[in-house]
């Protein structure tokens, strides 16, 4: 069986679609290939960790000294509604040694005044070192009854400016970047600082972003988990999944972690002082920032590893309107653009190992260019099939297995999320996440290539802007519209 | 070009491969919620008579009985939840010549000589807790296995085996280790203080390498022995700056008037790391006579030095809290600042920033 009607299309159309046709097919057939090393992987990985993560273990660490002294910071900007109750479950982690440093970044609300109300908050001269260049800080105070809690004031500069005057303020050695709305287990800092116990140099951990959306929050704390019966989150809840489960662990042993999450990843603040701190003219810092990381600890020849682990989580919430996700995906992809372009000397560069050589080309060709290759595949298949140049049964076929591979990859993730942690403890939710498997390639990828093709023409536009996003709060609190230059969620991976 | 055939043959397998995901999905399920529930289970029946075990002169035979009628992997996570959190050294003695006949305890022990990780991971976890002085060669092994969540847990082993069979081993390595390593293995070696103690003060000479020696003066302050101590206290001349601050940190534990006039000169040390961490001991050891010296060394160019002695005044309270208090309104702009931001804080606040 041939694929092309040679009669009816001029030789040079044919050449050219076949030629095109058959780069698609060995790029997808390649890129699937790689996320089945990547789930191969990481599936030895995930078993360790969870052996590891045996609650006897967990408890020694607890009660001895050798936990890291950890200073948690978190940007804040209009969240008056949630940061009472978000400070507050930062305030009571199960951790013997760390502080939280809010920094209100220069919000038009409530924010401030609900904190100095309800933490008893006096100002304090700005007695810190300050060695890294941010917008202009307004005021430092310390709370009467919480000696754990800094809460700086200053002018809006977006979230890495904020993250920026964190760092230069925290006391400890390690610094967590933390989103204000995203809610972490009680024990998530704990298992966070797991891999340190292991002998090895640590620059940053990073662990997982579950979905928050329908779960049951009571005070800061996720007591129930639940799998969102609406279609987009859903669909989400599963690439968080597969991005987190398979995707961050497969990297841990090729060596190339490129992603700490910005919504929650730990970081050794010698290195993050050495690296000057978040770039502010990024919209995916958090990508940024672990590129250059990898790139500096490659140049030094520091052996330190940037390591991901699955079993500390903090819940965040997505996007549920079409509108608000296709910003945030358009912002996350034009972010991976910007840092592909600025970082490009290290793509294919044996001088940086394998960030050089696995890590960076995957970006540049497993992600970055996927919604391109991806789009051109799709409209050769439509413009083929309708001028009779492709076999419908062939189309058919190749869609087909293509389809069935993305359902595979999102049954493995769910599998391992099944066989390790089992969040979601009632059929139901394990059932409407094989449902959401079932139907994410249909329509939402499709979604998912048009924002990310958008981000291209964005980028070249020269467009730094982030976009709102509209917020629903957690539990039962109102919806609030909130801007976000001082939160956002982790850039996708291995989706 | 990929034929239809080839694609029909893929697609068939992909088929083949979801339908039977979706299947181990459903058997997974199952079978976790099963386990959940059987260690579930397994910690309920066995919590009331290890608790009766405990804090009455009941038998140990019951908690013997409920652990044989487990299956041996919720037999070693319950015990391994429960003991971690309520058995004492010597409890845990009693419990381990009780359980070492049972089968299901030899089968996890020989695990430690797997070439399974997990196995010998698990055989660490038991020996825990029902380690013997003759398991010190298998712990030792253990000590030295490639995988380093096994070498962590065999830390706590190393440390409640009875005597003093892998205490100067452990000591001799603890240089080799990173930061939290060591902090870990510090902590699990109280459980010999005396033992502890003896190989320190072998160990804490002058001529000792510098590493070795920050990281045994460390575990000395660590352990807080006052004979140990003093041994520390002689390395206050040392001629390495991180070696004077190390002792200086240790000195905190060690009240005596000897330490005091040993941290007052020390708070004039070229080195600001020494400063800063005499001036941490003497906020911690309230020392009265150290108020002149602290408020000098709020004035100290060190941030560190800076922060330490304001917060060491505020600790020791009393005329130290005042001197304090004026110097939130001296002509030195960073010694104000200092001191304003620790005068707010309330006295837990003090101290909580004091000790981390």
């Amino acid at each position: 069986m041939t694929l092309l009607s040679l009669a009816l299309a001029p030789q040079w159309l044919v050449t050219m679609l076949e030629t095109v046709d058959v780069a698609v097919l060995w790029y997808t057939f390649l890129l699937n290939s790689f996320f089945a090393l990547l789930l191969f992987l990481a599936g030895p990985q995930l078993f360790a960790q969870w052996r590891f993560a045996s609650e006897d273990v967990l408890a020694r660490s607890l009660t001895s000294s050798a936990a890291p002294r950890v200073s948690i910071i978190v940007p804040a900007y209009n969240e008056e509604v949630s940061i009472v109750d978000s400070v507050r479950s930062l305030l009571t982690l199960r951790y013997p040694y760390y502080e939280v440093v809010l920094i209100n970044d220069g919000s038009t609300d409530g924010t401030l005044q609900r904190l100095i109300e309800a933490y008893d908050l006096y100002e304090v001269p700005p007695a810190v070192m300050r060695r890294l260049r941010t917008k202009r800080l307004r005021a430092y105070y310390r709370s009467r009854t919480w000696s754990r809690l800094l809460v700086i004031d200053k002018e809006n500069g977006g979230k890495a400016d904020a993250l920026n005057v964190g760092v230069d303020a925290a006391r400890f050695p390690f610094a967590l970047a933390c989103d204000a709305d995203t809610l972490i287990e009680p024990d998530a800092l704990l298992r966070l600082a797991r891999p340190f116990l292991f002998d090895q140099k640590i620059a940053a951990v990073g662990g997982t972003i579950r979905v928050v959306n329908s779960c049951d929050v009571q005070h800061g704390r996720v007591v129930d988990a639940r799998v969102d019966r609406r279609w987009l989150s859903g669909v989400q809840t599963i690439e968080y999944l597969r991005a987190f489960l398979f995707g961050r662990l497969g990297w841990n042993l090729l060596g190339g972690n490129l992603i700490v999450s910005g919504a929650f990843g730990l970081f050794r603040r010698e290195y993050l002082m050495e690296i000057l701190g978040y770039t502010t003219e990024t919209v995916t810092e958090d990508f940024e920032l672990t590129v250059r990381l990898q790139r500096y600890l490659k140049e030094r020849r520091i052996k330190a590893r940037v390591v991901f682990i699955p079993d500390p989580v903090a819940w965040t919430e997505v996007p549920t309107s079409i509108a608000v996700f296709g910003r945030q995906r358009e912002r996350w992809h034009r972010g991976l653009i910007a840092t592909l372009v600025a970082h490009r000397h290290v793509i294919f560069n044996p001088r940086y190992g394998a960030t050089g050589l696995i890590a960076m080309p995957y970006f540049l060709l497993g992600e970055m260019l996927a919604p391109v290759v991806e789009a051109v595949g799709l409209l050769l298949a439509v413009l083929g099939t309708a001028f009779g140049l492709l076999a419908p049964k062939y189309a058919i076929t190749f869609f087909l297995v293509a389809y069935l591979y993305g359902i595979v990859l999102s049954l493995a993730a769910l599998l391992m999320e099944e066989a390790s942690f089992h969040r979601y403890r009632r059929r139901s939710d394990t059932m409407r996440l094989v449902l959401f498997a079932l139907i994410e390639p249909l329509g939402y990828r499709q979604i998912t290539i048009w924002f990310r093709l958008k981000a291209f023409v964005r980028y070249f536009r020269g467009d730094h802007s982030w976009g709102r996003m509209r917020r629903e709060g957690f539990g039962t609190a109102p919806r609030i519209p909130t801007p976000t230059p001082a939160s956002a969620p982790p850039i996708q991976q291995a989706s | 070009m990929p034929s239809i055939d080839f694609l029909m043959r893929t697609l068939e397998a992909a088929g083949v491969v979801v339908v039977l995901s979706f299947i181990s999905l459903m058997v997974l399920r199952r079978r976790m919620d099963a386990s959940k529930r059987d260690i579930e289970n397994g910690v309920l029946a066995l919590e009331p008579s290890l608790h009766a075990w405990l804090v009455s002169d009941a038998a140990v035979t019951p908690v013997r009985d409920v652990l044989r009628g487990m299956r041996p992997r919720t037999a070693l996570r319950s015990l391994a939840r429960l003991a971690t959190q309520q058995l004492t050294l010597e409890r845990q003695r009693a419990l381990a010549e009780m359980l070492r006949g049972e089968a299901w305890v030899k089968a996890t022990l020989r695990g430690a000589r797997s070439p399974l990780w997990w196995r010998r991971f698990d055989a660490a976890r038991l020996l825990c807790v029902v380690g013997r002085a003759e398991d010190a060669p298998v712990v030792s092994a253990l000590l030295d296995d490639p995988k380093a969540a096994v070498r962590l847990v065999a830390i706590d082993a190393a440390a409640r085996l009875p005597g003093r069979p892998l205490v100067d081993r452990e000591l001799d390595t603890l240089p080799l280790r990173q930061e939290a390593v060591q902090m870990y293995q510090i902590a699990a070696l109280w459980y010999h203080p005396e033992a502890v103690a003896d190989a320190l003060m072998q160990r804490l000479q002058p001529g000792a390498p510098v590493r070795s020696l920050t990281v045994w003066i460390d575990a000395a302050g660590s352990l807080a022995t006052p004979a140990v101590l003093e041994h520390v206290r002689a390395l206050a001349s040392h001629e390495d700056g991180e070696v004077r601050a190390r002792v200086a940190s240790a000195m905190r534990r060690h009240a005596s008037p000897d330490t005091a006039s040993t941290l007052r000169r020390l708070l004039e040390d070229p080195d600001w790391r020494v400063r800063g961490q005499s001036a941490r001991a003497l906020g911690a050891l309230r020392c009265g006579l150290a108020a002149d010296g602290l408020a000098r060394a709020v004035r100290d160019p060190s941030w560190w030095v800076r922060f330490r002695s304001a917060l060491a005044l505020a600790q020791i309270g009393g005329p130290a809290r005042d001197t304090l208090n004026r110097l939130t309104r001296c002509d030195d702009p960073m010694a104000r600042d200092m001191s304003t931001l620790v005068a707010g804080l309330g006295s837990a606040a003090v101290v909580e920033m004091a000790e981390t």
